[in-house]
């Protein structure tokens, strides 16, 4: 008994190392490189061409602000900014021109997370694959989204992007609008030899659905706009590039224009805020508009909910003057166009209509403003700022033409309001084109139209109104900053935080770039019309 | 990689036979697991020839040669008579006999150890014996978890007159009826008792603090005694856990454990706790526990176990006692085993608590003014900076038609915020049943729990069952297993933070004015017949009104758990042992949210969300334990195992987002612009081979010494594997040396531990997202950078203590100092997000803690009838980050909405929050502004808290008397601070009275706001520039980048924070019941807050459980005190 009972016992012990040691064994560490991957996710280098196509649209519409970052990146800034939109939310100061705490970082780090990383993989996948109209492509892609932030914020991260380094060197506004230039001709250059084709983006490309042509004329409309922005600094590089744009084609119909469609899944981000009711229309956009008894209003502009009736709100407001509850209903909201797809307790549905990026009427006020400075623009001021003005109005309202060519010859002024100011007119300009008027009277008026054409694109109108002056705009109710009067127009925004804490060696490269304080009235390279020349609002 | 760790232990195939022959040489005996073994069970022969040789001399001997352990006093070898003894190869059984044959002393055996004591004599010749009346008492010894205790001795004070206790732990004795019994039991504390005529009484022993042979459950199930142990653990009564009951099991170790720190988040009923012990480690993990079911690691925390169903608690704080389960344990393990059933015996027993929770409403609000700004009434304001309510008619805010061109009395409403929270309640019936024979032995439990939190809504209903069974299967084969099945509904959890969707936030937010029946008219009817919200400014972004939310919000979260766990071991021969197990822990939650139409910009019309989620954890293990006295002096016990553990979770999560087609339609495809996520979850595999030896010398000092190595699935072929060894001693001073008579008891220990951890997964690839959007979908390149040569993070820890006891255990005191080093961690560092990625992952930083934790117990007043026990215990600890990354010496670990930054920083304690500031000159001065409102960073650029304690401190007492007894329990937090954005909101709108002073202006900066600043104008001279309230806290406060530095609070608080008061009803009364036992308690938890140096926050409540909670007050609910009764019946 006793020996069979230890023959068991040695067989069970043999048993027990065996099966620890098979536990062991059995445990291949093999799978433990998939059980690694997440299963929701596309190893990045192990990406096909398709997929870049993807990763390309993604940076398309997060470029022009997509619905999740909207608010940080325009409504809160160059909305208020450009006097589109006032504040009536208590909370938020940035239109009294201060900036503050985390929302500072989230532009510049949407940029970079959203938009640049995946142009810079895209860029690099398609020249590593060998789709040079894809690749070209995605170059004026990079410098229509790279523009619109170093007119925000002056000498930004550009050459340097994607070195992975804990340091980061940031590149002169003035060297990444040289470079701009430069990627425009790579880029024409290719399309050049690519006249008619599709490209391997296809529907992915949410402007033209991957349309070489339409993209050349983009390109070369893209090199017109910046060529003007830099009118003031660079007038000889301004007039040589904005030449070569008109010569080489721009874009003349309104089916040209570059809007980015918008989906279900990929919404007007502008549709998707205006329900917080956080904002009016601004003041500005109400004396001009029915001054001008203008067609759009009604597009632009709701009806006050508290009885009808349009009326503009002034911007920068002190926080104790901002009760939302009256204010909500007292000021006209946005116009429904531009409200979301559902109905709410208040308003209509929305449309869900594509975002502009750059569109045709504004080509035509730019090279409206190159033949008032004597360019050759194809056309005379006067003929191009009407056409500015009939591409703008028919784009967006069922207006006869009659009905446009009634407002274009328009002689009337902008209006007081009848609000706690008694805010007297914004300006004193007509629609009808002034030719006997004086330079500054002519390019008032073609910016003040392009203002009101791009509608509601803060980014555009913004840079504008630094570059010009125009439109003239009221002063802010209150500044809190001490740097700018209430008078002044803030000339950009301020670094975020995250490159102080996070990019220290590399943050003191940008503040020697920028050449003065990181302030909101720190002057960009581009932004070089003499003071004098500007005229101030008095109320 | 297994071979060379195989052979490091002797393992490899030559030393099998070695194993067989120590077998072969050894008699099998069969061991039970059952209460005793007699002679029976004596298998060595025994030699030895001894003259006039003393007891302890003779027992060494036998101990030697027998392998049995003898545990016995001092005072009882001082009676013994010299011995005289020679035997041949005698049985042990035999010896025994002989030598206690003349001695005043006696034996009784349990297992493997033998214990001695006192003989007792009848003696009838004794003189008071005849003149008194003689009854027959009989009785039941127990300790106090209800286990029988067999072989206690009972005696009758001042006489000779004893007996002691059977197998089933009864006993029986001729007395006279004002005898006084006095009932010793080695380890366990004497007691003395007066028959006063009875005759049955039951008795309760309780184990003595210093007790010589306390055991507790370690690593893996294995039950030790504590003295043999080399580090500091904590056991906890688990009586406490169901009489003052709490939904969460784990809130119940508040202030009981020195070293631990506890939170709770607000979310109502059923709250998760933030549990951490001895400090934060992790930089980007959470430094949470790792919780041990029954030897099995678990998903998360116990939060949802019923406290009925545990047998006991252990926690065993540093990674040296943890070093075993692996790279789980870095932070610490708390060991619970759940009920077993017992052999020959039927149990039954009923347990009913009934809780009432009210609400401690700690925010004092102002009732001067009401709705408005700049002292003008205006009724579309959430501000409460108009005029004074002096009861002037003013136009109502209400929007219903049937209110249109009313007014109302503009008067305070000072119970507003009261009047919207009820009281709640939490009852439990629990039913445990238990059968067992000799080999098999069953339990069965179930608790149902309902209870309702303090806002309407807010409920909880639970269901818990387990069954477990173990049975000795064959002679060598034992089984184990159990099913622990829980499930769980929610309704309404409450939302925290300043979410919108957090009703306390609502509440409080009320306007001063604003009339409780009024608030409670939340809907209106517009002209199309459609029913929407009915507040005071429609459409705010932040505001809704808190009836319309708490009616019109509906949240249900159900959840279901199952903990099952099987294992076999078999005794492969009398000191070797073979186990098998597998485990798994399983939760499915769900949820499903409803807000109705008309909840603003979050849902227009409506928005419905279902989310579910899974996790799993499968365990197996194996392992093999050899256990073996050498000589004498030697005993060693090694143990070999592998386990596998399998971590797997998912989520889905879908919502019609606000684009709602048909309001309240409840489903998912009723929408524009609906959104679905998969989330597969991350998903682990460990697989681990490790050993341990314990080694004891003379049963006085004792060595552990543990290895593990890991193969984590989180790391890179090349760094997947590691190793980590720890290694203790402890030294029973007071076996070894002459000490002084006072100290009782007196022992050293020390501990060294490294332990491993493989991080959290997905770390070695860049990865891209697919997300629907444009044409095609959208394609996301993660910001993250990955690391291919990651390796694992490790914890170093040494501590070191003593335990002594004085005076017969009446003093107990104990000493733990430890630090812990957790070093190379896994962490991301954030890059400039122009380098193309906004963070990568990298290995660094030494995070360190430091600290001591002090017991003391004592037996102030002890009678025969009355006894006064209490304890004390203290703990502080220190943090320091002594290194983080060279490039990156701070990292922002986590970031609040509204105005904290939760950062670790080189050279500063973990966790310093980083806010705005005031802005100050060189000398520390506030420069104020011209407006009166002092100059701030703009950025969160400075630290302004901390929520680490100095230190925290606990002392509970009990008092027993007869049958009654009562105990509390007081809690002391010293220290640290918290921001409190509920503040910053509410003095925002002028709601606190904080805002009264200076409406009309006259405040000025450092002389009476804010008297403790030193504050300068611009010019630098003194500030002397008045503000108003309204101006000062509207730029001070609020929501968007608040000044933080104006709302720390401190966390130091006093509490009471238990009370109970048992009486367990005589036997006499219960005598026609068909009952054993019945006890009926008072209890209450969170009664009284002693002390509080906030006047506003409770520090205990946070929102959330996530390490950035720490210092985090944001709208929590009012803290929850609750009182009620408990009834516990033992049939």
């Amino acid at each position: 008994m006793k020996h069979l009972q230890n023959k068991i016992g040695h067989r069970l012990i043999n048993l027990a190392i065996i099966s620890i040691t098979l536990l062991l064994a059995n445990s291949c560490t093999d799978k433990f490189d998939d059980r690694n991957i997440p299963q929701d996710r596309i190893v990045a280098d192990k990406m096909d061409a398709n997929l870049a196509g993807q990763a390309f649209a993604f940076a398309q519409y997060n470029s022009v602000s997509g619905l999740s970052t909207y608010i940080w990146n325009s409504a809160l800034y160059s909305d208020r900014f450009a006097q589109y939109f006032s504040n009536i939310h208590p909370a938020f100061q940035s239109e009294q021109y201060v900036e503050a705490g985390a929302h500072k970082d989230r532009l510049w780090s949407n940029f970079y997370d959203m938009v640049a990383t995946q142009l810079h993989f895209v860029q690099e996948y398609t020249a590593k694959n060998n789709l040079p109209v894809e690749n070209a492509i995605t170059k004026v892609q990079k410098v229509a989204s790279y523009h619109r932030m170093t007119d925000h914020f002056g000498p930004m991260i550009y050459t340097e992007f994607g070195s992975g380094k804990t340091s980061v060197n940031y590149t002169s506004q003035k060297d990444m609008y040289m470079d701009f230039f430069k990627l425009l001709d790579e880029a024409s250059a290719v399309f050049k030899q690519n006249v008619g084709k599709k490209n391997a983006f296809g529907t992915n490309d949410q402007m033209y659905r991957g349309d070489v042509n339409l993209w050349a004329k983009f390109a070369n409309s893209l090199r017109l706009r910046l060529a003007l922005r830099i009118v003031y600094v660079e007038p000889a590089l301004a007039k040589a590039q904005a030449e070569k744009a008109v010569a080489d084609g721009v874009m003349v119909n309104n089916s040209e224009s570059g809007l980015i469609t918008c989906t279900i899944n990929s919404l007007n981000g502008l549709s998707k805020i205006t329900y917080h009711e956080e904002w009016r229309m601004s003041a500005t956009i109400h004396s001009l508009m029915i001054g001008y008894n203008d067609p759009r209003t009604p597009v632009y502009m709701s009806q006050r909910w508290d009885g009808g009736g349009y009326r503009g709100l002034r911007n920068g407001l002190p926080v104790n003057q901002r009760d939302r509850g009256a204010m909500t209903l007292s000021y006209s909201a946005i116009g429904n166009r531009w409200r979301p797809l559902y109905t709410g307790a208040w308003g209509e549905a929305g449309v869900n209509a594509p975002m502009g990026v750059l569109t045709t009427s504004e080509v035509y006020f730019l090279r409206a403003e190159g033949a008032l400075r004597g360019w050759n623009m194809g056309g005379t001021a006067k003929d191009l700022y009407e056409n500015g003005i009939r591409m703008a109005i028919s784009s967006i309202t069922s207006a006869t033409s009659a009905a446009i060519e009634t407002y274009i010859n328009g002689t009337s002024l902008p209006v007081s309001i009848n609000d706690p100011w008694n805010s007297p007119p914004v300006t004193n300009i007509p629609v009808a084109y002034q030719s006997a008027g004086s330079f500054e009277t002519q390019l008032e008026q073609i910016i003040t139209q392009k203002w009101l054409a791009i509608f509601p694109d803060g980014w555009e109108a913004w840079a504008e109104r630094r570059r010009t002056g125009y439109p003239l705009g009221y002063a802010i109710i209150e500044s809190l900053n001490p740097n700018l009067t209430k008078f002044e127009l803030a000339r950009r925004r301020e670094y975020p935080p995250i490159e102080a804490s996070a990019n220290a060696e590399g943050f003191k490269s940008g503040l020697n770039l920028l050449g003065g304080p990181d302030r909101m009235d720190t002057r960009l390279w581009w932004d070089a019309k003499p003071i004098t020349s500007f005229r101030q609002p008095t109320n | 990689m297994y071979k060379i760790y195989t052979n490091k232990l002797g393992m490899s195939k030559g030393y099998i036979p070695k194993i067989v022959l120590i077998m072969r040489l050894t008699t099998v005996i069969l061991i039970t697991t059952f209460m005793q073994v007699y002679a029976a069970g004596f298998a060595q022969k025994i030699s030895m020839t001894q003259s006039n040789a003393p007891l302890k001399t003779v027992l060494k001997v036998l101990k030697s040669q027998s392998g049995y352990n003898f545990v016995y006093t001092d005072d009882l070898l001082k009676m013994a008579k010299p011995i005289n003894i020679e035997v041949d190869r005698a049985e042990l059984e035999d010896v025994l006999t002989q030598i206690f044959k003349e001695q005043p002393l006696t034996y009784s055996v349990n297992k493997n150890t033998i214990t001695l004591k006192e003989k007792l004599f009848l003696s009838p010749s004794d003189k008071h014996e005849s003149e008194l009346k003689d009854i027959v008492v009989k009785g039941k010894i127990t300790d106090s978890k209800g286990e029988s205790l067999p072989g206690v001795s009972v005696r009758v004070k001042g006489t000779t007159i004893g007996t002691s206790t059977d197998i089933d732990g009864r006993y029986s004795l001729n007395v006279s009826d004002d005898a006084v019994l006095v009932i010793s039991y080695i380890g366990y504390l004497s007691k003395e008792v007066a028959v006063n005529g009875r005759n049955s009484v039951d008795i309760v022993l309780e184990v003595s603090t210093a007790s010589l042979n306390e055991v507790v459950v370690t690593a893996l199930g294995i039950e030790r005694e504590k003295r043999s142990l080399t580090y500091s653990t904590q056991a906890i009564s688990t009586e406490e856990l169901s009489e003052a009951r709490e939904l969460n099991v784990t809130t119940s170790l508040q202030g009981k454990v020195p070293g631990i720190s506890i939170s709770s988040a607000g979310t109502g009923v059923g709250a998760s706790n933030r549990i951490v012990l001895r400090g934060n480690r992790s930089i980007s993990g959470d430094s949470q526990p790792l919780y041990v079911i029954d030897g099995v690691p678990i998903i998360g925390d116990p939060s949802d176990i019923s406290p009925d169903n545990i047998a006991s608690l252990n926690v065993l704080k540093g990674p040296n006692a943890a070093a075993l389960y692996g790279s789980a344990a870095q932070n610490g393990v708390i060991i619970i085993e759940t009920k077993k059933g017992k052999t020959g015996s039927v149990n039954l027993s009923l347990n009913q608590t009934t809780q009432i929770m009210s609400p401690i409403h700690t925010i004092p609000f102002q009732n001067e003014y009401g709705q408005g700004i700049g002292g003008v009434y205006q009724k579309n304001t959430e501000s409460s900076w108009g005029p004074k309510m002096t009861g002037q008619a003013v136009d109502t805010w209400s929007i219903r038609p049937e209110d249109a061109g009313k007014q109302y009395s503009f008067s305070p409403q000072p119970n507003n915020v009261k009047d919207a929270f009820q009281m709640g309640y939490n009852t439990a019936t629990n039913i445990i049943a238990s059968v067992g024979s000799e080999n098999i032995q069953g339990m069965f439990t179930y608790t149902r729990t309902d209870a309702a939190g303090i806002v309407d809504g807010n409920k909880l209903g639970r269901n818990n069952m387990a069954v477990r069974l173990t049975a000795q299967l064959s002679k060598r084969l034992k089984l184990d297993t159990k099913v622990d099945y829980m499930q769980q509904v929610i309704n309404d959890n409450l939302v925290e933070d300043i979410n919108n969707f957090n009703p306390a936030k609502q509440i409080y937010m009320l306007p001063r004015n604003i009339r409780t029946e009024d608030a409670k008219n939340y809907t209106y009817t517009n002209s199309a017949g459609i029913v929407l919200q009915n507040f005071w400014t429609p459409g705010s972004t932040l505001g809704l009104n808190p009836y319309f939310l708490i009616n019109r919000a509906s949240n249900i979260s159900p959840r279901e758990r199952t903990i099952g766990m099987a294992s076999l071991t078999y005794d492969i021969a009398k000191d070797l042992k073979f186990m098998a197990r597998v485990s798994f822990d399983k939760v499915m939650n769900s949820n499903e949210e409803k807000l109705s139409r008309d909840f603003y910009a979050r849902a227009l019309n409506g928005r419905y969300t279902v989310s579910s989620g899974k996790s799993s954890l499968f365990n197996s293990d194996a392992l093999l334990s050899y256990t073996k006295k050498v000589n004498e002096d030697w005993n060693f016990n090694v143990n070999l195992g592998g386990n596998i553990r399998n971590d797997r979770n998912s989520s889905l999560s879908s919502n019609t987002g606000v684009g709602m087609i048909v309001p309240d339609f409840w489903t998912l495809s009723n929408t524009l612009d609906g959104i679905t996520s998969n989330n597969p979850g991350p998903n682990i595999d460990v697989h681990s081979a490790y050993a341990f030896a314990n080694i004891g010398w003379k049963n006085a000092i004792f060595l552990d010494i543990t290895g593990r190595n890991d193969w984590s699935s989180t790391l890179p072929k090349a760094n997947r594997s590691y190793f980590y060894p720890s290694v203790g001693l402890s030294v029973i001073l007071s076996d070894l040396i002459e000490i002084p008579e006072f100290i009782s008891f007196a022992k050293l220990r020390g501990s060294w531990a490294k332990v491993g951890s493989g991080g959290p997964a997905y770390m070695l690839n860049r990865t891209a997202t697919f997300s629907p959007g444009g044409n095609n979908g959208y394609l996301q390149l993660s910001s993250t950078l990955p690391n291919t040569d990651l390796r694992p993070e490790e914890t170093k820890s040494l501590e070191y203590g003593i335990d002594l006891s004085f005076f017969n255990d009446r003093i107990g005191f104990n000493v733990t100092g430890y630090k812990t080093n957790t070093v190379n961690q896994l962490f991301t560092v954030a890059l400039p997000p122009g380098s193309g990625a906004s963070q990568f992952f990298t290995n660094g930083g030494d995070v360190e803690n430091k600290g001591v934790e002090l017991g003391l117990t004592g037996i102030p007043l002890k009678t025969a009838n009355f006894k006064w026990e209490n304890s004390l215990t203290f703990s502080r600890n220190r943090n320091l980050v002594n290194k983080l990354n060279d490039e990156r010496p701070k990292l922002i670990v986590g970031s609040d909405q509204s105005f904290r930054d939760f950062v670790v920083v080189q050279g500063q304690p973990f966790g310093q929050i980083f806010s705005i500031g005031w802005r100050r000159d060189a000398n520390g001065n506030v420069i104020v502004g011209s407006n009166g409102v002092p100059l701030n960073s703009g950025t969160r650029s400075l630290s302004v808290a901390n929520a680490i304690p100095d230190w925290m401190g606990g002392f509970s007492n009990t008092f027993s008397f007869k049958n009654l007894n009562l105990s509390f329990l007081i809690d002391h937090r010293q220290g640290g601070t918290a921001l409190s954005v509920t503040d910053a909101m509410l003095n925002f709108e002028g709601l606190t009275e904080k805002t009264l002073a200076g409406r009309e202006g006259g405040l000025i900066f450092g002389q009476n706001l804010f008297p403790g600043q030193k504050a300068v104008k611009q010019d630098g001279t003194p500030n002397d520039i008045s503000v108003n309230a309204q101006t000062f806290w509207r730029t001070t406060g609020g929501v968007v980048n608040p000044v933080g530095e104006a709302f720390v609070e401190s966390m130091t608080n006093t509490r009471l924070r238990e009370l109970m008061l048992g009486y367990t009803f005589p036997k006499s009364l219960l005598r026609n019941l068909p009952v054993k036992s019945v006890k009926l308690s008072v209890v209450g938890r969170n009664l009284w807050f002693i002390y509080r140096a906030s006047k506003t926050i409770d520090p205990d409540i946070t929102a959330g459980t996530g390490v950035i909670s720490e210092g985090q007050s944001a709208f929590a609910p009012p803290t929850v005190r609750s009182y009620g009764l408990n009834l516990k019946v033992d049939l």
